[in-house]
């Protein structure tokens, strides 16, 4: 382990290649970025989710002939299908806002992760491809073929997940590349990619598309429950829904603590955001809660507990947990922002854990659903609460990465445009999400309105290859 | 290798040129199809057509975004920074033209469909012509390297790029008729075929004028890329596509509209590679050659192999959805537009034709 | 047919945190994660069976 004093001496700075400075409004290209982002990510795990839940409903029909189950899986399939393509929409928008915003960190390091890129391209390519044949097919395809064609659909999201992901655990930490003279050479995209950290952040976000699609679906079912609609149907979508975001949710627990301890060996800065801990320290608290006083270097109001940070950052309740102090003041990310959607994400993700136990114990154990309507109320809860915790993690981790773009390499606001016109920018953009949540917002409400009974008709039973 | 990478990006470009711009030339009818009573049954057909491939359609657009910022990453950053009003207004346009496609199945009401209708069909004129527009900046030399080293506005808003966003517009509509011909063709609407038949004839006429016009525009305003497409490779291609117009007009003509898909198709392909090929060897006129804007070997060498195995993947799932489509085992059924007042879904059961 | 996919499910969890939580090694990483990957998929069909989804029909819920 690296002397934490020399961290931000060690790697050299990388000059922009479209040159050394950037423009003048790198916190509102900030905003921008972070509003497209907030709004795609949540898109991206349907994506991730949706398709293997649809399948897997499809799986109930193939294997008891129940009309019924086929009904959710073509209902799910074309919600699935109307919010893929708004994210390939709001996709586009990212891409293009990686060069309109950072052209000079495009320009820089374009071919050392470039081909992430592509190799993301194609697995959204042949998802989009697949999404639209299974759709399309329902009772146009011979019931293998449709089966079938929805797997390359589930293992596209994992590609495609795997790439971004790659970029961003490379982002944090990044390799595959060496700086002279300021100038970024000797690029190795393979190693660059592969980077140490995507193991975790891909397992992580992985199983988080299941927690918010989950929850966002079992949500709506467990509204109509609320309202009298408790037929096979209904529950269905509840049960299952509930199972992939309950179990999912499990998962997570111990791939959060890889996750901690993975950023505080490799991110020491951004773990001591985490929590606020200026000094250096064996056996370092965590404190719930509270408010960072950078004047006082210290958080206030919050419930301390000792030695419980570095246990959960090291396994080791003495171990020593690296402060904000080894970096100067312009080096740090802003703490509160950090600390709060750090601590909302573990808050909200442990409470939707124990939903989800409440729901596996009732099940297993009195082969019902719960009967309080308080479940029913909390699981319409979860699904808002789970993309509260997404967005609070990727908040956590983004933000905890400044004042870099590259970690420790290139600075953000080097990277960032020299136009000064984002502020019509970001207007027009906030107008254009706004616009886009409505319209998407109706359709949906369109679809759910239409009766189950819609999808069912038009079975056709012969085999078409 | 870099040559590789530029081919990639060209076979990029060319394929959302015809696909993208087929696509995007639907919507120009759309919004040219009059009023809700005969407009219907056209928007309609490009409803039924457009369903099942069109974000297909559009992830060439990414693919080609994703290639030119690994493989070519400094002349990327130049042109985003450079031309980043008619980018940015494009990508908004795509915006607004995805969702008012996904939602136009759902309208309820003619009001309703008539809003959803008009953003798709206007955002599909106006996206095309943005792209075209930033095309025309950087083929007529006005994006220098760096971080916003051109002119924000004059970079796109001057004659070759005014005329490279019309043609653009154009050539799309150009292609959705001979394409919408066809389909409704095979579809069993003959009075819808012979209504794209006619639009197909005349968009194809007043692309070619307009194209040729613009030869001369381009003489006085980027001499360098006039010169580029009147000799050699440019010229060449400039050649081809009049000849696979005038092949299109007549298959069109005489009905023979599967055929015309293709000879359509290579008359927009040609003008693409036309354009590549007149700027030879400059990535960015009038400076940055394409040795010069290209990443180190190690990149290039990763992409095109990633690239490569990656096809191997997708184009055979790509030939399988079209085959599917062109097959017919996947279009849902034709509905005319703005005379339904109940929501539907794709995939109904088959209703009695009007 | 439940008691395995119980035993599976419940095994897998725990085999697969605890390994999480204990070792560092990218293998064990990749086991743990196999590991929890196998939780999430039999414990899916272990819940959402068929036979206990059809059957839940009383009225009070």
């Amino acid at each position: 382990m690296a002397d934490a004093a020399l961290l931000t001496l060690a790697t050299e700075r990388a000059t922009g290649a479209l040159g050394a400075g950037g423009g003048p409004d790198a916190l509102l290209a900030r905003r921008m970025q972070a509003l497209s982002l907030a709004v795609h990510i949540p898109i991206v795990c349907f994506g991730i989710a949706f398709p293997a839940m649809f399948l897997f409903v499809e799986g109930l029909y193939l294997r008891t002939g129940e009309v019924t189950y086929k009904a959710l899986a073509k209902r799910w399939s074309r919600v699935a299908l109307t919010i893929f393509a708004v994210g390939v929409v709001t996709g586009t928008i990212l891409s293009f806002e990686f060069g309109l915003l950072w052209p000079n960190f495009m320009a820089t390091f374009g071919e050392v992760f470039g081909v992430g890129f592509a190799l993301e391209g194609i697995s959204f390519f042949i998802e989009a491809i697949f999404i639209a044949i299974y759709v399309y097919g329902w009772d146009r395809l011979g019931r293998r073929a449709h089966f079938l064609a929805g797997v390359p659909i589930v293992v596209s999201g994992f590609t495609g997940s795997f790439w971004v992901l790659g970029v961003n655990a490379w982002m944090n930490d990044p390799t595959g590349f060496a700086v002279v003279d300021g100038r970024v050479t000797d690029p190795k995209p393979w190693e660059a990619l592969l980077a140490p950290n995507l193991g975790h952040e891909l397992t992580h976000m992985y199983l988080a598309g299941y927690i918010v699609a989950g929850f966002v679906v079992a949500g709506v079912y467990a509204a109509g429950w609320l309202r009298g609609r408790r037929d096979l149907y209904h529950r269905t979508g509840l049960v299952v829904a509930l199972s992939f975001a309950a179990l999912a949710s499990a998962a997570q627990g111990p791939v959060g603590d890889w996750a901690g301890r993975r950023v505080a060996d490799s991110q020491p800065v951004k773990l001591a955001t985490f929590e606020g801990l200026v000094r250096t320290q064996a056996g370092a608290p965590f404190t719930i809660g509270g408010v960072y006083d950078a004047d006082r270097g210290e958080v206030r109001y919050g419930i301390e507990i000792p030695r419980l940070l570095s246990l959960l950052a090291h396994h080791n309740p003495n171990a020593t947990v690296t402060g904000l102090e080894v970096a100067p003041p312009a080096d740090r990310p802003p703490v509160n922002v950090v600390r709060l959607s750090f601590q909302a994400m573990v808050g909200i993700g442990t409470l939707l854990g124990l939903l989800g136990l409440v729901f596996v114990l009732t099940w297993l154990r009195h082969r019902r659903l719960p009967r309080s309507a308080w479940f029913y109320r909390a699981v319409i809860l979860a699904g808002p609460l789970a993309l509260m915790a997404l967005i609070a993690g990727w908040v956590a981790t983004e933000v905890g990465r400044q004042p870099w773009i590259v970690y420790e390499v290139m600075r953000t606001n080097q990277a960032v445009t020299r136009s000064d016109g984002l502020e019509a920018g970001f207007a027009f953009l906030v107008v254009v999400y706004v616009a886009l949540a409505v319209a998407v917002a109706w359709l949906l409400r369109r679809l759910a309105a239409q009766p189950p009974a819609t999808e069912v008709a038009g079975d056709v039973e012969e085999a078409h290859a | 290798m870099a040559e590789i990478c530029l081919g990639l990006v060209v076979v990029g470009i060319t394929a959302y040129a015809v696909l993208g711009g087929a696509d995007f030339g639907a919507g120009f009818w759309d919004l040219t199809a009059g009023g809700a009573e005969r407009g219907g049954r056209v928007r309609g057909m490009v409803q039924r057509s457009m369903s099942p491939v069109w974000e297909a359609n559009h992830v060439w657009l990414i693919f080609v975004l994703v290639i030119v910022w690994t493989a070519f990453p400094v002349a990327f950053g130049s042109v985003f920074s450079t031309l980043a009003i008619p980018l940015f207004l494009a990508a908004i346009g795509i915006i607004f033209r995805g969702t008012a496609f996904a939602l136009r199945g759902h309208a309820a009401t003619i009001r309703e469909a008539r809003a959803i209708g008009a953003t798709f069909a206007l955002s599909s004129v106006l996206v095309p012509f943005f792209l075209g527009a930033a095309v025309g900046g950087i083929a007529s030399g006005r994006v220098p390297v760096g971080n916003l080293a051109g002119d924000p506005v004059e970079s796109w808003l001057n004659p070759t790029g005014v005329l490279i966003g019309v043609l653009a517009v154009l050539s799309g509509a150009y292609l959705a008729a001979v394409f919408l011909a066809g389909d409704s063709a095979r579809a069993g609407l003959p009075d819808l075929a012979r209504a794209f038949r006619a639009r197909a004839l005349g968009a194809g006429v007043v692309t070619g004028v307009a194209a040729i016009a613009g030869l001369l525009v381009l003489r006085s305003d980027a001499r360098a890329l006039y010169d580029g497409l009147t000799s050699g490779g440019g010229l060449a291609m400039v050649l081809v596509s009049a000849a696979a117009g005038a092949t299109t007009l007549a298959l069109v003509a005489s009905e023979r509209y599967d055929p015309a898909r293709w000879s359509s198709a290579v008359a927009v392909a040609a003008i693409t590679v036309g354009w590549v090929l007149a700027q030879d060897p400059y990535l960015l006129p009038p400076r940055l050659t394409l040795d010069q804007a290209a990443a180190s070997d190690a990149t290039l060498t990763t992409l095109v192999v990633g690239t490569g195995i990656g096809a191997l993947v997708l184009v055979p799932s790509l030939w399988y959805l079209y085959r599917l489509v062109l097959q017919g085992r996947l279009s849902h059924e034709f509905e005319p537009l703005d005379q339904r007042f109940r929501p539907t879904t794709a995939g109904d059961e088959p209703e009695a034709r009007r | 047919m439940r008691r395995p996919l119980f035993a599976l499910t419940l095994g897998s969890l725990v085999l697969g945190g605890g390994i999480m939580l204990a070792f560092e090694a990218p293998l064990a990483r990749i086991a743990g994660v196999a590991l929890l990957f196998c939780f999430i998929v039999s414990g899916v069909f272990l819940i959402a069976d068929p036979a206990w989804l059809a059957r839940d029909e009383d009225p009070d819920g």
